[in-house]
């Protein structure tokens, strides 16, 4: 299956919009796009999952390598989700702790810790 | 067609149509495998009477090449990148290059060809040389026949492509072997007594790609003082790597538990281990572990960021779901918290990985089995004994995914059946 990804920049923030499957074949691409985001200097990154039909344990494991990475340029990462079934593996995983996860793309953009 | 490259010009037509006429003494030799693609040859050659000479050959020797002919190295090394041939003809004194270089160059770029190398009248010894270097074959150019080039050029890409099938059967069974290792590694054989108190149902499918191995993990621990104690693991990602921290965790767990180190401590020593071993911060692990004691129906459960387990009883299955920490690996100063889940008489618990859940189902969008199927699925196989259950169940699962593709992921099941140790007691 396939992967989509876009970004955009609002403000201080960089929408990762993305979209299909995370998953052991994909997920590398994921992977790719954050490191190349932080590389640039974005270290601020709001990831959309509304449109992520599966989410592996490789995909989690990128998101939560994503977040290793801009913390260590004091950055943040936060998500947007609302599809049940993703919510419930952040959940089981215990992410739900690590990760801000918020209902919309503008909730997740002016949101301040 | 040969146009396509700098200094090639295009192959002379058949020689059956137009002049120059066969050469005397040449009977017409049948096209090597009549209907097959001809042989691509890439003649690399600085001498256009050579390369004409070479082409005159090849025309005549039955093998249905038409040569592209390179007259420089770094035009014949384009050619190999562009449009690999099966047969590089060879000449190795080349206005850019000469010699043991040449052949290097070619050979470094030259993939899956053969390389026949065509020296001077007195280049018998170089011929032999650039064999003992990795060429196939090496011609003297003028003592070629077309059957002599026929026979040297058909035997070099024959000989080339058994090469190369025996080196992927050599790679292909490498990596089985390594598979085989860790797959031991993974799954081991229950340390049980002598009249074991629970009867083990273990089962593992590996997911469709079998070259990426997963980190899926099991093991079954009978301690001294008769309380069954079981694991079930699932390490983050595929490959050596998350195998390898697979068996490390399933060998740490097994030490742990016989070293009597029990509950929350054990889960927390897990996550140590996890964050040692681990071969890079993506990696994460889930696991759950359960202890059955002799005579006491109720399962002492701690769960790391895995999925619940199925509760059998002789009428029906649920997804029992205690308490939950987190996964290993991802949260720094993280707690876990024992639960208990009562087993009904004459039942058995199922740990699983979320592979058997994950299956995509037929039919449009991305719509998974999920643990809600998984339950309808369970009990359906109601009544059956383990074994039947657990095979069937994975069957079952397997076979409502997108057109019985299987599992795209590992899949592990393990069943415990409490047998009653002393049957004249209380049964």
């Amino acid at each position: 299956m396939d992967l989509s990804l876009s970004t955009e920049t609002v403000g201080d923030r960089t929408v990762v919009r993305v979209g299909g499957e995370i998953d052991v074949y994909t997920a590398p691409k994921l992977r790719e796009q954050l490191v190349e985001l932080v590389n640039d200097g974005s270290y601020h990154l709001v990831v959309d999952m509304e449109g992520v039909d599966f989410l592996d344990s490789t995909g989690l494991g990128v998101l939560v390598g994503g977040l290793k990475r801009v913390r260590a340029h004091e950055g943040s990462l936060r998500l947007v989700c609302n599809q049940e079934r993703i919510l419930k593996i952040f959940r089981i995983t215990g992410l739900t702790k690590v990760f801000p996860i918020h209902t919309s793309v503008d909730e997740a953009v002016s949101a301040t810790d | 067609m040969a146009s396509e490259l700098g200094p090639l010009r295009p192959a002379p037509e058949p020689p059956s149509t137009t002049a120059p006429p066969p050469r005397q003494g040449t009977l017409p030799e049948p096209r090597s495998g009549t209907g097959t693609a001809p042989l691509s040859v890439l003649l690399v050659e600085d001498d256009p009477a050579d390369a004409l000479l070479i082409e005159t050959l090849l025309a005549d020797s039955g093998l249905g090449a038409r040569p592209r002919w390179a007259s420089t190295l770094a035009d014949a090394l384009l050619a190999l990148r562009t449009r690999p041939p099966q047969c590089v003809l060879l000449d190795l004194h080349l206005p850019d290059a000469r010699g043991r270089r040449v052949l290097a160059e070619v050979l470094a770029h030259a993939a899956g060809a053969a390389v026949v190398v065509m020296t001077g009248l007195a280049g018998e010894r170089d011929g032999l040389a650039a064999v003992a270097a990795g060429a196939q074959d090496y011609l003297i150019k003028d003592r070629v026949d077309p059957d002599l080039l026929r026979r040297t050029v058909s035997y070099a890409v024959q000989r080339k492509q058994t090469e190369a099938a025996a080196a992927a059967l050599q790679a292909e069974r490498l990596r089985a072997e390594e598979n085989a290792r860790l797959a031991r590694g993974l799954l081991p054989v229950p340390l049980l007594g002598d009249v074991p108190r629970v009867r083990v149902t273990a089962r593992y499918r590996p997911g469709r790609s079998t070259a990426l191995l997963g980190g899926d993990f099991y093991d079954v621990v009978e301690d001294d003082h008769g309380v069954v104690h079981a694991v079930i693991g699932d390490v983050s990602g595929h490959g050596p790597d998350a195998a390898a921290l697979g068996v490390c965790l399933r060998i740490a767990w097994r030490t742990l538990v016989l070293s009597g180190v029990r509950g929350p401590a054990l889960i927390r020593y897990l996550e140590r281990i996890t964050l040692a071993e681990r071969a890079g911060p993506e990696m994460y692990a889930t696991v759950c572990v359960l202890a059955l004691h002799p005579g006491d129906p109720v399962l002492r459960v701690l769960r790391a960021g895995h999925p619940g387990l199925l509760i059998r009883s002789p009428t029906g299955v649920r997804l029992a779901d205690p308490a939950r920490g987190p996964a290993l690996g991802l949260l720094a100063g993280a707690d876990w918290t024992q639960d208990e889940v009562e087993l009904p008489p004459g039942g058995s618990a199922v740990l699983f990985t979320d592979g058997l859940c994950e299956g995509r189902l037929g039919g449009a969008g991305a719509a998974r089995l999920g643990e809600d199927g998984l339950v309808a699925l369970a009990n359906r196989l109601t009544g059956l004994p383990g074994p039947a259950f657990t095979d069937g169940l994975m069957a079952d699962a397997e076979a409502v995914t997108t057109a019985g593709d299987g599992f795209a992921d590992d899949v592990a099941v393990v069943l415990l059946e409490p047998v009653p140790h002393d049957p004249g007691a209380s049964g």
